[in-house]
């Protein structure tokens, strides 16, 4: 992405800043937003607009040039910022100027817009409230909200809590289940499917075998489901992007190309260490040949049928 | 040449799985008149891909169950078709996708039509865990056949590479304009079983007409050491 119109973006941020109610203080990803919200009622070839570009990540869509017009007005003094416990940046207005724009037509919509976004933008609700009822309505898949707002928090409560208070191992199952059937059908997405699909495996294994006393290595089967939807996010950038950012996706490619082999490896050690703890795969005493092969009503057998011939098509 | 074993593509370790009369069969043939008198091998990217046809199709069988359950609409008179036809339109009509997936529908016509007429997502969960035990048997079997478990001692060849590109760049360029990808990296682990092993040569046994066992003869050329075997023969 070439480099972002700073002058007229700080200009702006510095506008958000002054919008909000209250003592503002705002986050890094509530400012991506706001600015993404803002250019959505802008008309198309409003300058400002054509100055945001934003492409669809972790939390949303992410603008380089909301990002370094930050760094640039925290270094110049605008805006003031400070590092939060969990290394994010909150910012609040500095003691600096923002610079002078020419304060035409365009620039003038660009205040009004961020006027309205932040009049109805709930920055002191929870995070993923607004994420989902502003952001998220925009997502260009629907696994997008499922996996983010439904399967993470669950997994995460999961491994945080000492018993089963509010997510039982059957549920979890669910919602892994349930998010696998969501994932997006493109061809873009084949190689990821496959990974999200091998770790719904290994999960449902790993989930038949926790009890509620005992949840061993539960830290990496949430870690892997961060990990899994870290990789559906390079993948979604790739594809979901404004022409901006064509400069990157060489870049991004070669990112995702090297998170893919890191996930891969946390997968066959994940498999190893369930092998090793669990006994996966062992035949119950006295069974035969036939303990390997399902019989017709399985179900398996049914899709087997159509499979017999050529099963390698995607 | 002489093949002192057979090395097993997907389909045939994955009809093996299956015990029943329209896939026993041939399997069964197979192994009567040729494989269990012989040793028989498969690499791990053959594990490795049963896996994962066994993880496409219950992807697959998941999308339509949530399909069904959120987007069908539902009239008074609905078959088991409308379902059908309801999960072959969001697969885009695509045969080679939603041919597996309508059997089975077929197989789980009342717990598909029960999820056109219901909100409650405790009945999506228990089609859900119909779906999972399904697909945990058959990834089950693939699991055990690898770590010798079962009647059948299918050796697992650890051997293969993560790419034939520059090991056997000339037999990779050419059998990359005949197959996909995946076939023409099976083709090349049963080679390279032969190369790295005191093997004299490998059949490669499967049942995949249309793309390896019709092109035997350029096969069989381009790969010393591996002969084509095509299972059907046996039936």
């Amino acid at each position: 992405m070439q480099a972002p119109d700073s002058d007229l973006l700080t200009h702006l941020a510095d506008h958000v800043l002054r919008a909000l109610p209250g003592d503002p203080e705002l986050t890094y990803i509530d400012a991506q937003k706001i600015l993404y919200l803002t250019q959505k009622r802008l008309d198309s070839e409003n300058r400002v607009a054509a100055a945001l570009p934003f492409y669809w990540y972790l939390h949303g869509p992410m603008s380089k040039a909301v990002s370094y017009t930050l760094r640039d007005a925290k270094h110049s003094g605008v805006v003031d910022g400070r590092t939060t416990a969990t290394g994010g940046q909150v910012y609040t207005p500095g003691s600096a100027d923002p610079p002078a724009v020419d304060r035409d037509e365009d620039v003038v919509a660009a205040e009004r817009a961020v006027e309205a976004v932040v009049a109805e933008y709930d920055v002191f609700g929870e995070l993923d409230e607004r994420l989902r009822e502003e952001i998220y309505v925009d997502a260009p898949y629907e696994f997008q909200q499922y996996y983010k707002f439904e399967l993470l928090p669950a997994v995460e409560a999961f491994a945080r809590e000492p018993y089963y208070l509010t997510h039982t191992p059957e549920e979890i199952q669910f919602r892994l289940a349930r998010a696998e059937g969501k994932a997006p059908t493109d061809e873009a997405f084949a190689e990821w499917r496959r990974r999200l699909s091998r770790f719904v495996t290994l999960a449902e294994t790993y989930l038949e075998t926790v009890d509620e006393s005992e949840k061993p290595v539960v830290e990496t089967f949430e870690r892997l489901a961060e990990d899994v939807w870290e990789l559906f996010a390079k993948q979604l950038r790739i594809e979901e992007h404004d022409a901006a950012y064509a400069d990157d996706v060489d870049d991004w490619k070669l990112e995702y190309d090297n998170s893919q082999q890191s996930l891969d490896d946390s997968l066959r050690r994940f498999e190893a260490t369930l092998e090793e703890q669990f006994d996966l795969y062992d035949a119950p005493d006295g069974r035969d040949e036939q303990s390997v092969r399902t019989p017709e009503e399985s179900g398996w057998g049914t899709v087997a049928d159509s499979l017999l011939e050529g099963p390698h098509r995607d | 040449m002489t093949e002192t074993g057979d090395f097993w593509d997907t389909n045939l370790l994955l009809g093996y799985t299956v015990d029943w009369d329209r896939l026993g069969p041939p399997v069964d043939a197979y192994l009567q008149l040729r494989g269990s008198h012989r040793e028989t091998i498969a690499s791990t990217r053959v594990f490795e891909e049963a896996r994962r046809v066994v993880e496409k199709q219950r992807r697959r069988a998941r999308t339509a169950a949530d399909r069904v359950f959120e987007q069908f609409d539902a009239g008074r008179h609905d078959t088991v078709d409308d379902v059908k036809d309801f999960v072959c339109a969001e697969f885009a009509d695509d045969w080679g996708k939603v041919g597996p997936v309508l059997d089975y529908i077929d197989h789980h016509d009342s717990a598909f039509l029960g999820l056109t007429e219901t909100d409650s997502e405790r009945v999506l969960q228990s089609t859900f865990e119909e779906i999972t035990d399904d697909f945990a048997e058959p990834d089950d079997s693939v699991q055990r056949l690898r770590r010798g478990g079962g009647a059948l001692a299918l050796e697992q060849f650890t051997g293969g590479l993560d790419s034939y590109r520059s090991e056997y760049a000339a037999r990779y360029d050419k059998l990359d304009g005949l197959l996909d990808d995946t076939d023409r990296d099976l083709l090349l682990d049963s080679h390279h079983a032969v190369a790295v092993t005191e093997r004299s040569g490998l059949g490669f046994a499967t049942f995949d007409r249309g793309d390896i066992a019709d092109n035997d003869e350029a096969i069989e050329a381009c790969l010393d050491g591996v002969s084509v075997v095509d299972c059907w023969q046996f039936s």
